[in-house]
């Protein structure tokens, strides 16, 4: 009986582990409405492409919020490259909406979604 | 700018904690063996094993899913291989080969020496380990899978024993603990058919009072005495 259990209790760390190495995929989706980074995106790439820079930047914030939210829970499953490049995709968004470059704006925005789509591979 | 901050620190704390426990659990689950035990072979795996475990606590520039896997992966190929060798014979003459007969009735042998590329430094070496430093001395050397050599000596170069001198030996006993730490171990004064009034009977025969008092106690089933350790040293 008391083998049993050890060996429970043992299948439960192994579980739990598996649980947390793979919880990216779950993880990302949002939980509110402040932490939708996909929505964000296609938001983003829709005002772009219409040149509604004012909308452009307001989406721009809720990313970098939404973004900052999801990868605080996503940090333990995924490649830390990944939220790297990802930081650095943010970063080059941020100056091609500042001087309103629709082309690098959004080849920057597509290669970001990339990388979110590329996160728990 | 500074977009966000990615918490390193905490990641590597997860990761090393999954790393460590994973490690342990798997250790567990391929045995008992001890290093001087394991074949090269098994000694390669456990550095893998473990290099892959190193890798899953700190790399963070890939996920820690895939090094799990691969840490997975490498336990069960482990343990099918000692469950093959353990079930099969010729599996096991196959994957952790046989031993190796260096020393044949005195005589070394020399081809079986280079067949493992084991030269004659290695096997003095060896020899002197086991505290013999002549050659002549040995009839038979056998260089196990593990690595270790096997020395039977020459009859006349033999340690005599109780048997050949004709001496009767008193039976040899273990010597079960009954106090460890202040504490009573129940469980062995069961094995031992006493119990604790019995014990501290003992005690008092030994001016202790309480068995608190006691760092470590051990009954010898042979000559039927304590014992005692007192944690106060005269």
């Amino acid at each position: 009986m008391q083998k049993l259990f050890y060996y429970l209790i043992a299948l439960a760390i192994l579980i739990a582990f598996v649980a947390i190495m793979n919880s990216g995929d779950y993880l990302r989706k949002p939980f509110s409405s402040h932490d939708n980074v996909a929505l964000c995106v296609n938001n983003m790439e829709k005002h772009i492409l219409n040149e509604n820079w004012e909308e452009v930047n307001n989406d721009y914030k809720e990313l970098k919020k939404a973004w900052g939210i999801v990868v605080k829970r996503i940090q333990f499953s995924v490649e830390k490259d990944e939220i790297n490049y990802i930081k650095i995709n943010m970063a080059r968004l941020g100056a091609y909406i500042k001087v309103e470059d629709k082309a690098e704006a959004l080849a920057e925005l597509y290669e970001l979604e990339e990388h979110w789509n590329n996160l728990n591979n | 700018m500074k977009v966000f901050k990615l918490d390193e620190t905490l990641v590597v704390i997860v990761r090393s904690i999954i790393a460590f426990f994973t490690l342990f659990l798997f250790s567990r689950l391929l045995g008992k063996q001890q290093i001087s035990q394991l074949t090269f072979f098994e000694y390669v795996l456990g550095i893998t094993i473990g290099s892959i475990a190193a890798t899953l606590s700190v790399d963070l520039t890939s996920r820690a899913w895939p090094h799990w896997v691969g840490l997975l992966v490498w336990t069960v190929t482990v343990l099918a291989l000692q469950y093959t060798t353990l079930k099969s014979s010729a599996a096991k003459k196959f994957l952790v080969g046989r031993p190796t007969i260096i020393i044949n009735n005195g005589v070394v042998m020399e081809e079986e020496m280079e067949k493992l590329r084991y030269t004659l430094t290695d096997l003095l070496e060896q020899l002197r380990n086991k505290s013999i430093f002549d050659l002549s001395q040995v009839a038979f050397a056998v260089l196990e899978t593990n690595g270790e050599l096997s020395v039977l000596l020459k009859s006349e170069y033999q340690l005599v024993s109780r048997q050949d001198i004709e001496i009767t030996a008193k039976e040899a006993s273990l010597s079960p603990q009954v106090i460890f730490n202040g504490k009573v171990v129940e469980q062995n004064l069961a094995y031992l058919n006493k119990d604790v009034a019995w014990l501290i009977n003992e005690l008092k025969g030994y001016g202790i009072n309480d068995p608190a008092e006691v760092f470590v106690a051990t009954y010898n089933t042979v000559t039927q005495m304590l014992y005692i350790d007192k944690y106060q040293d005269q």
